[in-house]
């Protein structure tokens, strides 16, 4: 048997027998590892576990209040996790939330995802329940899930966790929300400020007003825009009203017999006050000081005080591109549905050489929309041009209607052999973004030759999305 | 058997044929469709013009179509398994048609077949002499590995262990190549293994002199592997890379028919080759059963074994001092799910029973584990299997933890795993009334 310890016959192994040997034996080599393999065995089989304290009792994470997702919901979301079609999984998330949460096995594979995918979090954080959120408070770098102490993770936390601290807690509290992140603003860094203030439109209201005045004039642009786009989203506010009255003198339409004119006399200087109410002095090359101060004034005030003719008047006059700009940019920030059409079908009637000169892009407004108005648009943009509708489509990335989805099928039977290229891109967003219910509708276009791969992995795009809603509803 | 949506997952080849298989689980693109308790049927229509016959063996499972895809299933096969799992209401039962009974009738054919012997060779004398000569010379080649194998490895304690880390890889791969020519693998493959630890991080010599210890100790079993007991000398055989015929094991090896519950499942890939190990637990005796199998880096695995399933079976297990593996020789009814884990109470007796499988085979790399009533915790960034009184078991390193975590949420749950003398690399979890799969590849 063996003489020496493990200790000893480790040193001696490093060492080397000829320069230390074990003691007593003829033959070093084989003392050595006759010893080694006697302590393998021993220590392998006497291996004893790491003494610890029990697991603390109130640790446990308390029982879920919504159900799973059902096997075959999981078993998708585990494949757009690993990058299958990976596309539908904003819509999974949507489809989701509210009504199932992530299985626990999922979890750790669902939060790593969101952990590199910042725009993906807040979808992830609303399906992952409570079981996701304890498991978050558990793991380093995924504390923007965990939502435990708000007050503490807004106060200390990583900048991921403070922004969903602080979602959390204008979603349970506005106003006192609003007064947690004000104490701090004056300390937070730019980059800080850009990301906090855009959380401020959970729970938007009256109360957020002065703050976002004050917002308004931030020495930090993304700050100054989101402000002043929230401003314009309350239902009355003072800068708003401001500006509508200095406004209004500035542009005035007058009816005619033959269709109405402008009268446009846009500000002489941009003084202190214009300055505090969120107006940029300098304009950028190549559009002069007025027209851009006329361009952003017009752009914080209610499009709907002048009537939707006023957009095709101003064609004519010397400031068209301010004008229509800043209607633009008003069409999108106070949802104006009516304006919004207005100017879109005015850029789809206008030569295309010429669109450049109207001073705004029609995707920019339709996405400033709410999604039923963005379908009642489209459907009458494709109604009067399907090519330009069909084109435009493409910028809608939400869940279609009905309606719009019908209105593009049909919109491709007519464009497809003229306009291959438009129809192809146009039948891959149907796939997309279409109402699932459609599919046969979709599965028909496959009859157009020009349009056959196209339609067919449309129809294929759509009966996907639609067993991925019916697996998530069982 | 009614198969959830799971385990029909668990038949894919690879996760991408899981998702195509998925996106055919649907009525709209199947005619024909039908159901015994045996099987299940229908056509598939696809991009060919004539829609794919598709059935399947709900038992074993087998399947058949006629779509040109190599995978086995194929998503045919697997939609119309999906579609079983998921809306069993959608195939009605009814008599197979033509084309299903003629496949069920071939395939009792090629069972029936395959259970009768085979012939008997022309010249049973001269074949035996002839394998006996063979097996003779083997033998003798591999001794002589042995001793050259004892010669390398006291050199390497003469000089010392702390040269190692720098020593070219030559000094391990020429050994092992050396082991090969001696038709000793086994052997090969264990000097193989040394080969990475010294570049293993800290403690390395305690690990390394352990893996020595434990080759000596096969180099000097196998000097007198004459004197050893059977069991043992079938061991160590098997350790210095003596293998077993199928046919051997299911003629000599031991049966034993029982429920079987299919506990874990893992694959590694090495170049050329994926080796699934799936471990099963006989219900009654809770003895423990490791079955393989092998298949070239694009070829499925075989499927039949799922785990968080248990079935009716008779297994052969390999000769062995520890027998562990063994083959399916028979199985005879659907399997059905799995109503739990059975395990040791607690760390300390999980890892006796560990030393109890030690002592019989002192040469068990990875061994069984299943233990209860604990909770995964995280120590230091690792995480650990705490049972009730707190002792910890660690777990290897790697994503399984974290699901351990998630899917106990701080309670207590049942896990099995692979033990390999330190850490618990889990491959199941019980909780909450559900069998988890950990992934577990490598």
């Amino acid at each position: 048997m063996t003489a020496a310890g493990w200790d000893e016959t480790l040193a001696s192994a490093l060492a080397g027998t000829a320069r230390q040997p074990p003691a007593g034996t003829a033959d070093p080599e084989r003392a050595l590892l006759d010893a080694a393999a006697e302590h393998a065995l021993r220590r392998l089989a006497g291996w004893p576990a790491r003494p610890g304290l029990p697991p603390p009792e109130g640790d446990a994470c308390p029982p879920e209040e919504l159900p799973a997702a059902s096997p075959a919901a999981a078993l998708r979301l585990a494949g757009m996790l690993a990058g299958d079609h990976a596309e539908l999984l904003p819509e999974w998330l949507a489809l989701a939330a509210g009504q199932r949460v992530v299985p626990p096995r999922l979890l750790p594979a669902v939060l790593a995802h969101a952990a590199t995918r910042p725009p993906l979090r807040q979808a992830i954080i609303d399906v992952i329940g409570r079981r996701g959120r304890w498991l978050a408070a558990r793991v380093p770098g995924w504390d923007f899930a965990a939502l435990g102490d708000l007050d503490a993770a807004f106060a200390t936390g990583t900048r991921p966790a403070r922004l969903s601290a602080l979602r959390e807690l204008r979603r349970r509290d506005p106003a006192a929300a609003l007064r947690r992140l004000a104490e701090r603003w004056p300390d937070e860094s730019g980059e800080d400020r850009a990301a906090l203030v855009d959380c401020l439109q959970v729970g938007l209201g009256a109360h957020d007003e002065d703050f976002l005045e004050a917002a308004a004039r931030d020495s930090r642009k993304e700050v100054r825009q989101a402000a002043l786009t929230f401003l314009a989203r309350l239902p009355a506010s003072r800068l708003v009203e401001r500006m509508r009255a200095r406004v209004e003198p500035m542009v005035v339409y007058r009816r005619g017999l033959l269709g109405g004119r402008l009268e446009v006399a846009p500000p002489e200087r941009c003084g202190q006050e214009l300055v505090d109410d969120g107006i940029e002095p300098r304009p950028p090359q190549g559009i002069g000081e007025r027209a851009w101060w006329l361009s952003q004034a017009l752009g914080m005030v209610r499009p709907g005080r002048w009537p939707v003719e006023a957009a095709a008047a101003a064609v004519d006059t010397d400031w068209a591109a301010a004008l229509l700009g800043g209607w633009a940019a008003a069409a999108a920030r106070f949802r104006d549905a009516r304006w919004a059409e207005a100017l879109i079908v005015l850029w789809t009637r206008t030569w295309e050489r010429k669109r450049g000169q109207l001073g705004f892009s029609p995707e920019s407004i339709l996405l400033g929309l709410e999604p039923a108005d963005r379908d009642a648009v489209l459907v009458r943009v494709i109604g009067r041009s399907p090519v330009e509708g069909a084109r435009l489509a493409l910028y809608a990335d939400h869940r279609w209607g009905r309606d719009l989805t019908r209105a593009l099928v049909e919109a491709l039977r007519g464009l497809a052999p003229q306009q291959a290229h438009v129809a192809t891109l146009a039948a891959m967003h149907l796939g997309l973004r279409g109402d699932p219910a459609l599919v046969a509708e979709a599965e028909r276009l496959t009859d157009i030759p020009s349009l056959d791969h196209a339609a067919a992995d449309a129809a294929e795009m759509l009966h996907r999305r639609s067993l991925m809603a019916k697996e998530l509803s069982t | 058997m009614r198969w959830t949506v799971e385990q029909v997952a668990a038949l894919a080849p690879d996760a991408a044929a899981g998702r195509a298989g998925q996106a055919q689980a649907d009525v709209r693109r199947w005619t024909g469709l039908g159901q015994t308790d045996a099987a299940a049927w229908g056509e598939c229509r696809g991009s060919a013009a004539q829609p794919y016959r598709t059935c399947a063996d709900l038992g074993d499972p087998a399947y058949r179509c006629t779509c040109p895809s190599r995978k086995l299933p194929c998503k045919h096969a697997l939609g119309l398994l999906f579609l079983l799992a998921a809306q069993p209401g959608a195939v009605a039962p009814g008599d197979p048609p033509d084309w299903v009974q003629e496949w069920l009738a071939r395939r009792a054919e090629r069972a029936e077949r395959a259970a009768r012997p085979a012939s008997p060779p022309a010249d049973p004398a001269a074949a035996a002499e002839d394998q006996a000569r063979r097996a003779r010379r083997r033998e003798g080649r591999v001794a002589a590995g042995v001793d050259e194998l004892r010669l390398w490895l006291g050199d390497l304690v003469r000089g010392g262990m702390a040269e190692l880390p720098t020593r070219p890889r030559q000094f391990w791969t020429q050994p092992a190549a050396r082991m090969v020519d001696a038709q000793a693998p086994g052997l090969a493959r264990l000097v193989g293994e040394l080969a990475g630890i010294p570049h293993s991080g800290p403690g390395w010599p305690e690990r390394l002199l352990t893996r020595i210890g434990r080759l000596h100790l096969a180099l000097e079993g196998y000097r007198r592997i004459d004197s050893l007991p059977e069991p043992l000398r079938a061991e160590l055989r098997t350790v210095v890379g003596f293998t077993e015929t199928r046919e051997s094991v299911v003629t000599g090896g031991e049966h034993l028919a029982g429920r079987w519950l299919v506990l874990g499942r893992s694959v590694h890939e090495d170049e050329r080759l994926r080796v699934q190990r799936t471990w099963l637990q006989e219900a009654g005796s809770g003895r423990p059963a490791l079955v393989l199998d092998f298949a070239a880096l694009q070829q499925p695995l075989d499927p039949s074994l799922v785990p968080g399933t248990s079935l009716r079976a008779e297994l052969a297990f390999y000769p062995a001092s520890l027998p562990l593996r063994a083959l399916v020789v028979d199985r005879d009814d659907e399997p059905v799910p799995l109503d739990g884990i059975p395990g040791a109470p607690d760390a300390g007796a999980a890892l006796r029973g560990f030393a109890a499988a030690l002592a019989a085979n002192p040469w068990l790399d990875r061994a069984p584990m299943a233990i209860r009533g604990v909770v995964p915790v995280s120590e230091d960034g690792a995480v650990a299997l705490a049972d009730a009184s707190g002792a910890r078991l660690p777990l290897a390193p790697g994503p399984a933890g974290l699901v351990l975590q998630a899917v106990s949420g701080g309670h207590p749950i049942d896990v099995f795993g692979e033990w390999d003398g330190g850490a618990l690399t889990p491959l199941s979890a019980w909780a909450d009334g559900e069998f988890s799969a950990v992934e577990a590849s490598g």
